[in-house]
């Protein structure tokens, strides 16, 4: 559950963002997750509505990009797109992959009012 | 959505609606833009402890497993065996109990433990506070024993240099493809208890075939902290990771 952890992280970065400001609520968070990030979505909504309880992020919209997952073969030279890390090369069929996208894990934006 | 009219609550703009007798206006929303890495914070600690560890000239080694893979007998072993040769301590994690510091200890190993509580992993803040009650400050081997877990730590960066994964045969040899994460950015799989190979269904060699699908460049040591097999070549690697560290920085 290491979701929630990530959570008290955002909480933080959103600290930083607005203190000393005067704003009322966080209306929405953006973030870009990685298909490839050990991340469960469901986990993170459920840990950024704990982490958030009694703040003023409370009740704000998390919006999720996923960000899918590619990767450089080192075989063939081939941009491919990758699911699981497990996957081989679309192109060439080898395991010899250099991941380019996909592992993001990032506070994009957040609307406040 | 507004309760009032309908319109989206999540304009971004400062809009008015004109109805038949009130007029309401909505709040301003302000978009900030921020482009940070959610982990930014471990990270920051990462690196302070990876100045320090480097300034001091100590091998940090991030040992990661589920639980029961044999971390802390292949550690106390380690110290017994090489203790005349380098300078080993350790800061080991669990949720609960010092049980594992108090093994370390009762072979004469500087131990920390660190109480994550309900925390699945460490984080570098933890370790970071833990260096601070460590005697040795200067050069040798720090390992860092993680809380048994083969998801979680693997995202959090404590500022070591080196990872090693821990898999005991007793666990199953699509370890590695079941959890990405863990060997993705390990240096150096174990393949531990290997004395009960003849008791359970594990192919060593396919173990290591799907570790090196998920990460290449990985190094895998077979052993056994029980009888000694293969424990010569996972010091030989502490020593050439040892001597990268104090020959290089």
């Amino acid at each position: 559950m290491h979701e929630l952890s990530l959570c008290r992280s955002l909480l933080d970065i959103i600290n930083e963002h607005v203190a000393g400001k005067h704003f009322k609520c966080i209306k929405k968070v953006t973030l870009d997750v990685g298909q490839l990030t050990a991340v469960d979505e469901s986990a993170l909504r459920f840990g950024f509505e704990i982490a958030t309880k009694g703040t003023f992020a409370e009740g704000a919209i998390l919006n999720i990009n996923t960000v899918e997952g590619q990767a450089i073969c080192n075989a063939c030279h081939q941009c491919v797109k990758l699911k699981n890390y497990y996957d081989a090369c679309q192109n060439c069929g080898q395991f010899s992959l250099t991941v380019t996208k996909g592992e993001e894990l990032r506070i994009q934006s957040m609307e406040v009012v | 959505m507004c309760g009032i009219c309908g319109c989206s609550d999540d304009s971004t703009t400062h809009h008015e609606h004109q109805m038949s007798k009130t007029m309401h206006q909505h709040n301003h929303h302000d978009v900030i833009q921020i482009e940070q890495d959610l982990l930014a914070k471990n990270n920051q600690y990462a690196k302070e402890n990876h100045d320090y560890f480097l300034k001091e000239k100590i091998t940090a080694i991030n040992l990661m497993s589920s639980p029961g893979s044999g971390k802390t007998t292949l550690l106390t072993q380690t110290y017994t065996d090489l203790q005349q040769d380098m300078d080993m301590t350790v800061i080991v994690g669990d949720q609960q109990t010092d049980q594992d510091a108090q093994k370390l200890q009762s072979v004469g190993m500087q131990a920390v433990q660190i109480n994550t509580g309900k925390v699945c992993h460490l984080d570098a803040h933890m370790v970071g506070h833990s260096i601070e009650h460590l005697s040795h400050k200067h050069q040798g081997i720090l390992f860092i024993e993680n809380v048994g877990n083969l998801v979680c730590p693997a995202l959090f960066d404590l500022g070591e240099e080196f990872r090693v994964v821990l898999l005991s045969v007793t666990e199953g040899d699509n370890k590695p493809l079941k959890y990405p994460d863990m060997f993705r950015k390990a240096d150096l799989i174990l393949l531990t208890k290997i004395d009960l190979l003849p008791y359970v269904e594990f192919d060593t060699s396919r173990a290591i075939e799907y570790a090196q699908r998920i990460n290449p460049s990985i190094h895998a040591i077979s052993l056994s902290a029980t009888t000694g097999v293969g424990l010569k070549e996972w010091y030989q690697w502490l020593k050439n990771a040892s001597k990268k560290i104090t020959h290089e920085h």
